[in-house]
């Protein structure tokens, strides 16, 4: 049972990475928005942004595009603080040629009417229209009783210049999930270049499949150094668990990533890490850290044949090996120790979960690893 | 000899080592991608140093947490004084915070598989 529920994921993992390997960043968070959550997130997007060549102008929509976004989650969670656990979900890319900003709340059927037509509305008007339109609310003081008017959803179809997608799902007989999403051109794409629903599609797929693994978070981007500083500032936020089990999880965390970083392949050409896939779900007795990364097909029995052997050790086993290799300085040539594999099984106590994918590169296979902590 | 400062970032520890003050110590966090670059003139210091060292060195350790990468670079600076402790009395000051098992069996380790004086102490 718990095999298959751990190839399940390591098959999900391999999906992603294959939909998201093109992008620059992908990120998911799902769960409860706290004020340094938001600012971890900004941050994570504001390091993504400064790597990039884009124009101030269009750095300061997509901050306020966020901004906007993630106040509305604030804000509608503290509206329905005695709701069961507002789960929200925001969603961050960066493509080549556009960035997507989805958020997703749960609302009551009664909203869902009123909510669409403002968006109708306001899809269906043109920039000088929703200047217009702007004014209109202001001066007329047409406020809607939560105070919203829609205003943030007209300054945001006009900063982002284009439709705003949206969508109900239906939960029950009270309750829907709204997902919407502002898309923004960069500034090296084609203008002419429609947002089609396939990009909130795909959101809302992975939403689902998150859900159902009880994962909270998901990070899919080209792992370096710098991301990984970033991944950490956000999971210090997210991450509330007793201080010795934060710790471990932390140094599970960077062994596991600067193995990709170390070890993991990146196809010609991209030279500013390597892409990778980084998500954690959560059990009722473990913390499960989850990666997968591409890596030369040429090293595949090596690394399998390592991972069995460190699997099927014991704990003086394997401290014996980890002993030897601490003190080993002949193959200092490398950055890496060796010493991950072995460090992630015996600070975890499990084994390692790992599979290995062939991808349609005969030179690179996909790997995905899964080590848990103990909640307790 | 001319002390080695080393101010800490966001992925590379406090590192203060002071003949005249009798200071020593690694402190903070230890996880940069490249630990052999960043404690390469760590080491060259010490040997510098053990040359001519003070009668007495305690070395004091107090990380937050440090990565595999860095834990190699650390048995190679306590290999360093272990191989002149003849010359100078020296101590290890390992720090740990009471909750964090993980950082008091990494030096446990350290201690096990040298010969060196080696105190832990919890916060």
């Amino acid at each position: 049972m718990h095999a298959q529920d751990s190839h399940s994921k390591s098959d999900f993992i391999y999906r992603l990475f294959r939909d998201t390997s093109e992008d620059e960043i992908n990120y998911i968070y799902q769960g409860q928005f706290s004020n340094s959550i938001v600012e971890q997130i900004m941050a994570l997007a504001e390091r993504n942004l400064e790597q990039t060549e884009e124009s101030a102008k269009v750095k300061k929509r997509v901050y306020f595009i966020m901004i906007e976004c993630l106040q509305n989650i604030t804000r509608y969670q503290a509206e329905d603080a005695e709701q069961d656990e507002g789960q929200a979900l925001f969603v961050l890319q960066m493509k080549r040629d556009k960035y997507h900003i989805t958020t997703g709340n749960i609302i009551e059927n009664g909203k869902v009417e009123p909510l669409r037509e403002k968006l109708v509305k306001v899809n269906s008007l043109d920039d000088e229209q929703l200047k217009d339109y702007y004014r209109e609310i202001l001066t007329n003081g047409l406020l809607s009783e939560k105070g919203g008017a829609g205003l943030g959803l007209i300054e945001m179809a006009r900063k982002s210049g284009n439709k705003l997608l949206f969508d109900f799902t239906p939960l029950n007989s009270t309750h829907s999930f709204f997902y919407y999403q502002a898309a923004l051109h960069r500034e090296s794409a084609d203008p002419a270049d429609k947002i089609t629903p396939y990009s909130l599609k795909f959101v809302q797929e992975i939403h689902g499949k998150l859900s159902q693994a009880n994962i909270s978070m998901v990070l899919s981007t080209f792992f370096n150094q710098e991301s990984l500083m970033s991944l950490m500032g956000i999971l210090e936020s997210q991450i509330r668990k007793a201080p010795q089990v934060k710790k471990k999880f932390f140094n599970i965390l960077v062994e596991m990533l600067q193995n990709i970083i170390h070890h993991g392949a990146s196809p010609a050409g991209k030279s500013n890490g390597r892409p990778g896939v980084f998500f954690v779900s959560e059990g009722p007795e473990v913390l499960e850290l989850h990666s997968g990364n591409l890596v030369p097909a040429s090293t595949r029995k090596a690394l399998a044949g390592k991972l069995d052997l460190v699997n099927r050790s014991s704990l003086e086993e394997l401290n014996e090996l980890y002993n030897e290799k601490l003190f080993d300085f002949s193959s200092d040539q490398g950055k890496g120790a060796g010493l991950g594999i072995l460090d992630m099984r015996i600070k975890s106590q499990q084994p390692l979960a790992y599979d290995l994918f062939n991808t349609d590169d005969t030179n690179h296979d996909f790997f995905t690893l899964r080590v848990d902590v103990k909640k307790n | 000899m001319d002390p080695l400062l080393i101010e800490s970032t966001e992925d590379t520890p406090h590192i203060l080592l002071d003949p005249g003050q009798g200071k020593f110590m690694i402190a903070e966090r230890s996880w940069m991608e490249n630990a052999i670059e960043f404690y390469e003139p760590v080491v060259e210091w010490l040997e510098a140093y053990l040359n001519a060292p003070n009668p007495e060195t305690i070395f004091e350790f107090h990380l937050e947490y440090f990565n595999t990468a860095s834990a190699k670079q650390i048995a190679k600076i306590l290999l360093t004084l272990e191989k002149y402790s003849s010359k100078t009395e020296i101590t290890i000051k390992w720090h740990y915070d009471k909750h964090d098992m993980d950082m008091l069996t990494s030096g446990s380790r350290y201690a096990k598989l040298l010969n060196i004086n080696y105190e832990f102490i919890e916060h």
